[in-house]
């Protein structure tokens, strides 16, 4: 053993002798026995687990389905499935095939990488491989820990122990997210479904499964060989849409029963069953919308887990529900999406083409001409908008008819003028008030003092004249802003920005654009002019190359044509779709005219194309699909289902008038997101996972291991189980539990009457203290507070550890009382002072602080006498009464600093007028500055006492929590020992407690929450914090 | 009138000098005693040493106890103050620069976390605001030793290494749930800047760095500072982490382990009393400088709650 190792062991003592420990207990169980004995026993572990550990077994078995579930089952099944789609190339539908959740990442990334947005795709498949390994390994462990095999138990023994707990809680937080997901859907499609919920859709999807429903004739469908001719026909046959041919086709068809009450219909009519449930959850969505979508939520959830486990055939038609209603979720976001970005693309095309259309006023904005001011910002604008009271406030009281709350004027000006939110906002708040000062009675008085509004001024004035003084006001204040800016004002973009939407009240976004556009002709113009053979317009866009050299007025009127040209295109296509979707009801209308269609279907369709030629190849194509399947189901049944069709395409053209044509959103667009729209993911993110491992998980574990057996064995070297054997060692009947629970007690009471005495006694020494320092008349206040401040600036351990040895048996106190002759005269002992053996006096030091491995100044054997100095003696009084002091001396200069600010802010006025009444300083003290003190540092009290329940480091640094006299006192606690310390020597007690301390520890938490709760009902600063902003 | 405000006055006087005695005693003492020359137990029950001398500073510079007769391997590797080389060649970088370091790590850490969390909570708005306050609320009244405890097995069970950087780590990871005073100086901040500044193209990330943090200058230096005393004085993590490696020792169970007779208490207290010196003086300075800091970071803060 070389040096090191030496003088190592001794640290690692304690681990040392816990592996021998493990390593013996592993021997015990390896003993071979007979196989029925083995077999009985493990069976026996088995249900004694289930007995002893509900908690435990419902943990494990939670981890175990999700593990298995989703990792083994639907990561390695979605994997497959979504690579054999995916690079099949149907990966266009993406979002609607990712039935499996956030598994079938790997679909979503290999269509992105295909789509050439490598970023994305990348980082899907990297969390698609991360989530399957999670869950794969979770689910594995899982088995291992259920106790169902003792091999695999085995093979985990190594890694288990707390690892194990970590894992458990990561997936219970997974699952967590799975449940926060799926609502997160609902409450979407909720706002799709306002928009597209069409009476006449939906009436007409029930025809067509009526239709469906009464014709089942799936014969060759049934015949077909793989799925996706099966999706073909379906499609093509018998009327299906992409996403139910889908669906479908993955049902069981070789053992089907095609008549409406086998599968088939049982598939139907589950459809049928989700279109109902669908409205009724939306018709009753304001009032019932929680319940009915937990019991949606649950029922459906419940289904699909059943499914997967008992496979009969009436349950699997539920998992097709499921998945339909999950598809239907993300088609109905996916629209909406793209339905909001349409609207905002052409409003911005109609707004920009204005802007553009005489670029003089840009250059107007920018340059303040005809304002003689340079102005900018939010106050700018204001004033633009109240100087044109024509403008904005016919618009904003048009109809009002006297109701003038900010609401209305709010919706008003919200309807009438596109403006920025926040400006609306003053605008609004400036008119009511306006309109309420109109309405009262006159006060009189300057309106504008000092550049500041004067409200009460405002009042009984005509709404003109107080228009006229907020007008001034603002303008006063950007007179002050204009000086400041006046260099930057001409090619700032914010600012040309901001007087753009001051003058044309036109959208931030767009008014940042237009500046850009205007600058980018303002620098155009210097470069030196050439001839480039550069096309102008590439896709309807400007080509930013072919701009260098140009002038101004050119690169803008460029930019207005670029945007007449986009605004068009999407006119026009906006009216292609209208019209062919107008071209294809009309065709369905009257479909007998087509029922020819079989066999010669190639002409049919060109007659068609010809016939329309508003029709897309898209159209024809499913009109190709629907005239087939009209033909195929014979007159009756195809006129009721084409009718259906027709009324479907109905509904499809009116809502082609709003088609969706978004853009992807782009890459790089969504990164700068995060350092705006979404900057409280990328502030708040960071924290958030550095709290929940190294903070949030232990405390979890802690709270677990108070239920598991993991006392006095190899700490973290082996598995646990779960048990009650902490609590029944601590609260038990035995004698273990006795001692235990009057230690308990004891600590208990000390450790309360510590908290308040230490919060309470520092924080009224200290506010005294404070008000001594600020007296006026008191000179070089600056001296005494730095005196102060300097014992709280030294390191709070030092000062402990330098108290402690003031007050040790041999430091200077002691050794001066005993050079005085206290210890030998009568006074001395008939205080008690000194040392007892029994009831013999033996004189050798005051017990100011008794420690643990200090010497023992306390009574080696019991003491008998009456002596009352003696018997407090003997009750750690006298500790106990030098903590506290010490305490005092620690934490008087704290309270005093934080104080002082305080103090000075109280009003003068409250004292002078209660002295008028009579009042002395005492009643002062009590009735003007504690108040006031409390009132603002009343939260930081609360903190300070739940601080002082667990204030570890002043007992611990002063006493090791105080000598053990023995008795009813656990052998790890002491006199002067708080619970906090007790659970730290517990911890480190050979051997370690970890579940008494994690016990011990949920007690302390449920001591303090109950004060915190207690006190923060009282308090209006939580409840309302918006007001205090 | 003025009669009682002097006799008043001079009763304060009175008061204030006494106490500033008792609060400056037990420092005057320490420093007294750390240039004693007897070093051991002698010099300690006096409140000025016999005789006056450097010897316990010297020890802490050449690491070697100052009558070299107690030199012991265990003292020399568990409780070297400054960087001392081994007789086996290794250097030890001593229990004041790891905690400098472990200090400065902290800081920077844990001052980002912090004002992260008080800004997004006071700021912006988003989904699970409310929860999180509340987790945090609830997770500020658990002991946190026992969170310790646990994040002890478990980097030991994940095989993660024990050393100044997981120190840091452990020090900074949960910082950001102690975002209550930062807030609460953030909430003060008007919020018709953030929105002018919106007005005139900024994003949320430049409101924070060009506006919000510059006008936070007293909560960020106090957030600071308070962070890197933190590990000054901070006992329980550092003993449970570092316990097995010495060489990672920071000074306070260092000089926890010396005064409570882990090692020759009564042969090492004038090294005790250097060291503790040595210690407070940067700390202590750098306190009383920023005291204006602390203030209006405390008073600031807590204004609102």
């Amino acid at each position: 053993m070389n040096d090191n190792d030496r003088n190592q062991s001794s640290f690692e003592e304690e681990e040392g002798g816990m592996d021998l420990s493990a390593a013996s207990d592993l021997e015990g169980e390896l003993v071979s026995e007979p196989w029925i004995i083995s077999a009985g026993r493990s069976f026996g572990r088995f249900l004694a687990k289930i007995g002893v550990g509900i908690l435990g077994f419902l943990f494990d078995a939670i981890k175990a389905v999700f593990g298995l579930v989703f990792g083994i089952f639907y990561g390695l099944y979605a994997l497959f499935r979504g690579a054999f789609v995916g690079l099949r190339g149907a990966h266009r539908n993406f979002y609607e095939v990712d039935v499996y959740g956030k598994v079938s990442y790997f679909v979503m990334g290999v269509s992105h990488i295909k789509s050439r947005h490598i970023a994305e795709g990348v980082i899907y498949l990297a969390v698609e491989i991360v989530f399957l390994l999670w869950m794969g390994l979770t689910g594995w462990m899982s088995i291992g820990n259920l106790s169902l095999n003792d091999e695999v138990k085995e093979s985990f023994k190594n890694v288990g122990n707390i690892l194990v707990l970590v894992q458990g809680i990561f997936t219970l937080i997974f699952a967590l997210a799975f449940f926060v997901f799926y609502f997160s859907y609902l409450r979407a499609v909720h706002d799709l479904y306002v928009i597209h919920n069409e009476p006449a859709f939906k009436n007409a999807q029930l025809k067509a499964l009526y239709a469906i429903e009464h014709n089942a004739d799936f014969e060759d469908v049934k015949a077909a060989r793989t799925g996706h001719e099966r999706r073909k026909l379906l499609m093509e046959n018998h009327g299906y849409g992409v996403i139910d041919a889908r669906y479908a086709s993955y049902l069981p068809w070789s053992r089907l029963d095609p008549n409406p009450q086998g599968l088939v219909g049982a598939f139907v009519n589950l459809r049928r069953t989700l279109v109902v449930l669908e409205t009724k959850v939306y018709e009753k969505y304001d009032a019932l919308r929680r319940q009915v979508e937990l019991r949606l939520l649950s029922d459906v959830f419940a289904r699909f887990l059943e499914w997967h486990f008992v496979p009969s055939k009436e349950t699997r038609g539920y998992s097709a529900v499921y998945q339909e209603a999950r598809t239907r979720y993300i088609r109905f976001i996916h629209k909406y999406d793209k339905y909001n970005d349409y609207h905002a693309v052409t409003r911005d095309y109609r707004v920009m083409i204005t802007l553009l259309s005489s670029p003089k006023t840009i250059a107007d904005c920018a340059n303040g001409i005809g304002e003689g001011k340079t102005l900018v910002g939010p106050d700018a604008a204001l004033v633009y908008a109240l100087r044109d009271p024509s403008k904005y406030l016919a618009a904003a009281f048009d109809g009002l008819e006297g109701k003038i709350t900010r609401k209305a004027i709010d919706d008003n000006l919200n309807v009438k003028v596109a403006m920025d939110g926040s400006l609306r906002r003053k605008l609004s708040k400036i008119f009511h008030a306006c309109y309420l000062y109109a309405g009262q009675e006159k006060a009189g008085g300057e309106p504008l003092v000092d550049g500041k509004i004067n409200k009460e001024a405002l009042k009984g004035r005509p709404i003109e004249e107080n228009l006229k003084t907020y007008l001034a006001y603002y303008e006063q204040r950007c007179e002050a802003y204009g000086v400041k800016y006046a260099a930057r004002a001409a090619t700032s973009v914010p600012i040309i920005a901001s007087r753009l939407i001051g003058v044309y009240g036109c959208s931030y976004s767009l008014a940042k654009k237009a500046a850009r556009i205007y600058l980018r002709g303002l620098k155009a113009e210097k470069k030196p002019a050439q001839e480039n053979g550069r096309s102008l317009f590439y896709n309807n866009c400007v080509n930013p190359f072919a701009l260098a050299g140009r002038s101004m007025n050119e690169v803008v009127g460029l930019y207005r044509r670029s945007y007449e040209l986009r605004a068009a295109a999407f006119e026009e296509e906006n009216a292609a779709r209208a019209a062919s979707a107008k071209a294809v009801s009309a065709i369905l209308a009257d479909p007998y005219a087509y029922l020819s269609f079989e066999g010669n279907e190639n002409a049919v369709l060109k007659a068609l194309g010809t016939e329309h030629p508003e029709l897309t190849a898209y159209d024809l194509r499913f009109l190709r699909k629907d005239l087939a399947t009209a033909a195929r189901l014979g007159a009756e049944g195809g006129a009721a289902y084409l009718k259906a069709r027709h009324q479907e395409s109905l509904a499809y053209a009116k809502m082609s008038e709003a088609p969706f044509h978004g853009q992807a959103n782009p890459f790089i667009k969504k990164v700068k997101q995060f350092g705006d729209e979404r900057f409280a993911f990328t502030v708040m993110s960071l924290p958030i996972i550095g709290s929940i491992c190294c903070s949030i998980v232990p405390l979890v574990i802690s709270i677990l291991i108070a239920f598991t057996d993991w006392a006095g064995q190899a700490a973290g070297q082996r598995l646990f189980t779960w048990s009650l054997s902490g609590w029944e060692n601590a609260f038990g009947l035995g004698a273990t539990g006795q001692v235990f629970f009057s230690t308990f007690l004891e600590l208990l009471t000390w450790t309360l009457v510590w908290a308040v005495l230490a919060t309470f006694l520092n924080y009224i020494f200290g506010i005294i203290l404070a008000l001594m320092i600020n007296r006026k008349s008191i000179k070089l206040k600056k001296m005494w507070r730095t005196i102060f401040v300097v014992t709280i600036a030294i390191p709070q351990f030092i000062t402990l550890l330098c108290m402690r040895s003031i007050f040790s048996d041999n430091g200077p106190i002691n050794t001066w009382l005993l050079q005085q002759g206290w210890y030998v005269d009568g006074v001395s002992k008939a205080l008690g002072m000194g040392r007892y053996v029994g009831d013999d006096w033996i004189a050798t030091a005051f017990p100011f602080l008794v420690t643990k491995t200090g010497s023992a100044s306390r009574a080696d054997l019991p003491y008998t006498g009456t002596n009352p100095f003696v018997l407090a003696f003997t009750q750690a009084f006298w500790p106990k009464l030098t903590i506290v002091l010490i305490n005092i001396w620690v934490g008087i200069p704290y309270t005093m600093l934080s104080t002082s600010g305080i103090l000075m802010n109280i009003p003068d006025d409250l004292y002078e007028s209660s002295q008028i009444d009579g009042a002395n300083k005492w009643r002062q003290f009590w009735s003007i500055t504690m108040p006031y003190v409390l009132f603002v540092t009343g939260p930081s009290l609360l903190t300070t006492f739940i601080g002082n329940i667990n204030n570890f480091n002043v007992i611990f640094f002063l006493t090791d929590g105080g000598y053990n006299h023995g008795g009813m006192l656990e052998t790890s606690a002491g006199d002067t020992s708080l619970l906090i310390t007790w659970i730290y020597n517990l911890s480190n007690a050979t051997p370690p407690m970890y579940n008494t301390t994690s016990i011990l520890g949920c007690i302390v938490f449920a001591i303090c929450g109950f004060f915190s709760l207690i006190v923060y009902r009282r308090l209006g600063s939580v409840k309302n914090e918006e007001e205090f902003q | 009138m003025n009669t009682k405000r002097i006799v008043g006055d001079a009763i304060i006087y009175l008061i204030l000098a006494v106490m500033s005695v008792i609060w400056l005693a037990p420092i005057a003492w320490l420093v007294l005693q750390s240039f004693g020359v007897s070093g051991g137990q002698a010099d300690k029950m006096l409140f000025i040493p016999s005789t006056f001398g450097f010897q316990n500073y010297e020890g802490l510079f050449i690491n070697k106890f100052w009558n070299g007769s107690a030199f012991s391997t265990k003292f020399e590797r568990a409780y070297a103050l400054f960087p001392y080389t081994m007789p086996s060649g290794e250097v030890l970088l001593g229990s004041f620069l790891n905690t400098l370091i472990v200090a400065l790590g902290t800081m920077v850490l844990s001052t980002l976390l912090t004002l992260m969390t008080a800004y997004g909570l006071s700021r912006l708005r988003f989904r699970g605001r409310q929860l999180i306050m509340r987790i945090c609320l609830i997770m500020g009244m658990f002991p946190g030793f026992l969170g310790v405890m646990i994040l002890y097995w478990m980097f030991r069970g994940l095989g993660v290494p024990m050393s100044l950087f997981t120190l840091i780590l452990v020090y900074s990871a949960g910082a950001g749930a102690g975002y209550y005073i930062a807030k609460g100086f953030f909430d003060t901040i008007s919020k018709q800047i953030d929105e002018a500044a919106m007005i005139d193209g900024a994003t949320r990330f430049q409101i924070f760095y060009k506006i919000t943090l510059p006008l936070a200058k007293p909560i960020v230096v106090y957030q600071a500072l308070t962070a890197f005393m933190g590990p000054w004085g901070e006992y329980i993590t550092a003993n449970y982490f570092i316990r097995g490696q010495a060489q990672y020792m920071t000074v306070a169970p260092q000089l926890y382990a010396i005064i409570t007779g882990t090692i020759d208490a009564s042969d090492y207290w004038g090294w005790f009393c250097a060291a503790s010196v040595i210690i407070a003086i940067p700390v202590s300075i750098l306190f009383v400088f920023m005291q204006k800091y602390y203030v209006s970071g405390v008073t600031g803060g807590s204004v609102k709650g």
